[in-house]
């Protein structure tokens, strides 16, 4: 299960920022990652508590899957790997989608 | 104005005197605004092993696929082929337990080091760059990581390498592929292995093979009984082409 490797590379990611009680950290994910959100949230919830933010609310913001094909230079939004593209190619080069980002993080009133 | 990222609302910044990359600190009332991979450190990790592997003019060959597939009978029967006698082939053997594999790989005279992930299913770059500080690869040699085998997990780890194999058998079933995109998607070569076996199996070749040309049009397909290599197997020959051709153009 990769979605637990991930989970502990935020929690690297997030310690340095933990002296303030955390509400909220925002994780973006590419719909072409093969991560799939609820595991990632299901893995978080394993491990929060002894990393000090049973609190913290994991939100999980999709970024959809932007294609180019290479045949007719359109850009189409890409739903699943084999679609193809509008003009009937299968040759296109995925520019957004791949992310599996850290984007915010969400501090308690103090 | 940040002339890195465009962003006007910059009130500090992360730099890393080493690398010049930079980390913003947006903060927005009680909000902080980041953009930090998760896969960062693997991605840095592997980045670093692959100029290692540059330096030394190794040829590193991530090879995944299904457990059983015959990922280690292709191995060891590249090993054995007197057509890649004059390779210096070392192997970085990843499985969750045992050293059975590694072995095999030895009893077939190659060079190997076992990786053990323990409860983790796939291998990262930090375990390849420990892998190749041991294993010590000489310069001009081929270096063959056998993954753990499954067909999720290992898609997302870059580990450093040059080449990615994607490796099923007959006996895996016809829609492996189509269930498992990401791994048929992100290889350069597709190995259908255990082929000596299809008048047993109801294996429909023309069906996977045209998943894989939706998936990954441009990656080569090869169909193959790796277990029978050494004779003049016309299959088998595909594979010895298709792995001197990477040797010969590095
Ligand atoms: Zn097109």
């Amino acid at each position: 299960m990769h979605e637990l490797s991930l989970v502990k590379s935020l929690l690297q990611q997030v310690e340095p920022y933990q002296d303030r009680p955390i509400k909220k950290v925002v994780l973006e994910v590419g719909t072409m990652t093969c991560v799939d959100p609820e595991r990632l949230v299901f893995c978080f919830d394993m491990v929060k508590e002894e990393a000090g933010l049973s609190d913290v609310n994991l939100q999980i913001n999709m970024q959809q899957a932007i294609a180019k094909c290479q045949q007719c230079e359109r850009e189409f939004k890409l739903q699943q790997l084999g679609q193809p593209c509008e003009c009937g190619s299968y040759h296109y080069t995925i520019g957004t989608g791949r992310d599996l980002n850290l984007i915010e993080i969400e501090f308690n009133d103090v | 104005m940040c002339n890195h990222c465009g962003c006007s609302a910059e009130k500090a910044r992360i730099s890393d005197p080493q690398s010049g990359k930079h980390t913003h600190l947006h903060m927005d009332g009680n909000s902080l605004k980041l953009q930090e991979s998760l896969l960062a450190g693997n991605t840095a990790l592997a980045e670093q092993n692959r100029k290692w592997l540059q330096k030394l003019q190794v040829i590193a060959i991530n090879l995944m696929g299904t457990p059983g597939a015959g990922k280690t009978a292709l191995l060891e029967a590249t090993l054995k082929a007197p057509q890649f006698a004059s390779l210096d082939i070392s192997v970085l053997e990843g499985d969750q337990q045992t050293s059975n594999d590694a072995k095999r790989i030895q009893s077939a005279g190659g060079k190997v080091l076992q990786i053990n992930t323990g409860t983790g299913c796939h291998l990262d770059a930090d375990m390849i760059h420990s892998g190749i500080h041991s294993l010590e690869p000489q310069p001009g040699s081929l270096l063959f990581i056998e993954n753990v085998g499954n067909l999720v997990c290992p898609a997302l780890f870059d580990l450093g390498e040059n080449y990615r194999i994607t490796m099923m058998s007959v006996t895996d079933g016809a829609d492996k592929p189509e269930k498992y995109p990401h791994m048929f998607s992100e290889c350069d070569l597709i190995i259908i292995n255990k082929a000596d076996l299809l008048p047993y199996v109801d294996f429909d070749l023309e069906y996977a093979k045209n998943c894989i040309a939706k998936l990954n049009p441009d990656a080569d397909v090869i169909l193959m009984s790796a277990n029978k290599q050494g004779d003049a197997d016309e299959e088998n020959q595909q594979w010895q082409q298709w792995l001197m051709n990477r040797v010969n153009n590095a």
